[in-house]
């Protein structure tokens, strides 16, 4: 027959609930066998109180209770373990250690001392190293964004996603990808130094593109409607009429991709270029045209 | 045991189990399989449902009483190592350490 749960928690016959669980709570506090974990009387403390406000701390039990339905004993508890079973050996491995409580006696002057700190560093918990590799994008993936898998001789093969508007040496964080964490410790990142190749005829500088754009005589005179390849698919541009080489146009917007800002702008250099073979019409027209004679592209370079 | 018989072992939502793990209370194995729990796992699950529950601790009062409990752990098993070893020492050197400790004891007294 257990005692009476009033007396195991020290409270009268018609004490309210709140002062039940008052009382319970500081009980509680007191004996729980994970707060006094040297203590091994704690255990079989805590399992009366439990079981005292197992009956009273419920207010239909309790008037069950108190009409005499059911007896002290009717709360018996299932058998649980408790944190501290386990502690002698989280205490000193595992990711639970925690040498806060004594890493200071390391800091002395004695031969104790390399004991200690060695004690609270060596086991316990580091994140991995991080891992080092590089990979090589073309120009347009990097620009665009693009999802690219590398395989490692040291490891499972990687999926990278190259964000849009990547630069040529811009290192891409993987996080948890490196070595595995120590003692339970977090996974160290891999770091992805991408190298851009060079494309055939756009150029970034900065978050600008830069391109030179041939056009024909004919395009360069009258002007018109042309067509601009850029990294995000060509547009259409209206040339105007006696468009010359060296002149830049600008296209906004259709540079690189910058994350939280407007996207570069794309810078277009013309550049007139004559047929590829000789014409007779063209040339015949040159020899009789007076003022293409007359013109003097370098007068202002002397000599 | 995976996420799932854990949680039902312990009867808390998942909800719950990730303030757990976010906090650092809980820090279970991660394989390729998910997170795998251990026994010391299970009655750290029941020491903090004592806490936030019996007890009636708030979040920040679970947070210093684990960070408590963990430095206090690896304390005693510092302790019990040092003991141990002293236990292993011949009987003379053994009565020199606890004459010393006695001496200091009476000493921090006065």
């Amino acid at each position: 027959m257990s005692r009476d749960p009033y007396e195991v928690l020290g409270v009268k016959r018609d004490a309210p609930q709140k002062d039940i669980q008052n009382a319970y709570r500081k009980l509680a506090k007191k004996l729980h066998p994970d707060l006094n974990p040297g203590d091994k009387q704690a255990e079989d403390k805590f399992k009366e109180v439990s079981a005292a406000y197992g009956i009273v701390g419920d207010e239909e039990k309790r008037a069950r209770f108190d009409r005499g339905e059911i007896d002290s004993s009717g709360a018996e508890q299932a058998p649980r373990s408790y944190y501290r079973d386990y502690a002698a050996n989280e205490g000193q491995r595992g990711p639970y250690r925690n040498a806060g409580g004594f890493a200071d006696f390391g800091d002395a002057d004695d031969i104790f001392s390399n004991f200690f700190s060695r004690r609270s560093r060596g086991q316990s918990q580091m994140q991995g190293q991080d891992r080092h590799y590089s990979m090589e994008a073309n120009f347009l993936d990097a620009i665009n964004g693009a999802k690219k898998q590398i395989s490692l001789p040291d490891g499972p093969a990687l999926d990278v996603q190259i964000p849009p508007g990547t630069r040529d040496g811009q290192t891409l964080r993987l996080k948890g990808k490196g070595e595995p964490g120590i003692n339970g410790g977090k996974p160290g990142d891999a770091l992805i130094a991408v190298h851009v190749r060079p494309h055939r005829f756009y150029t970034r500088d900065g978050d600008d593109i830069r391109l030179e754009l041939p056009i024909s005589l004919t395009e360069a005179v009258l002007g018109g409607k042309i067509r601009v390849p850029t990294p995000s698919g060509p547009v259409t541009v209206t040339l105007q009429p006696n468009s010359n080489t060296g002149k830049v146009l600008r296209l906004k917007g259709k540079g690189a991709p910058v994350r939280g800002k407007e996207n570069g702008d794309a810078y277009v250099t013309l550049k007139v270029v004559l047929p590829d073979a000789a014409d007779p019409e063209l040339t015949r027209f040159a020899s009789e045209w007076e003022a293409g004679k007359t013109q003097d592209p370098r007068k202002t370079m002397g000599g | 045991m995976d996420e799932r018989e854990f949680r039902l072992h312990l009867e808390i939502e998942t909800t719950v189990l990730e303030v757990w793990i976010s906090e650092g209370w809980l820090v279970p194995e991660v394989t390729d399989q998910g997170r795998n729990f251990r026994e010391a796992d299970i009655a750290r699950g029941q020491l903090i449902l004592d806490l936030s529950n019996a007890m009636g601790l708030n979040q920040p009062g679970v947070d210093v009483v684990m960070d408590l409990v963990d430095q206090l752990h690896s304390l005693r098993a510092t302790l019990r190592d040092l003991t141990d070893a002293v236990r292993r020492q011949p009987s003379d050197v053994q009565e020199h350490i606890l004459s010393e400790l006695t001496r200091v004891d009476v000493q921090k007294r006065r």
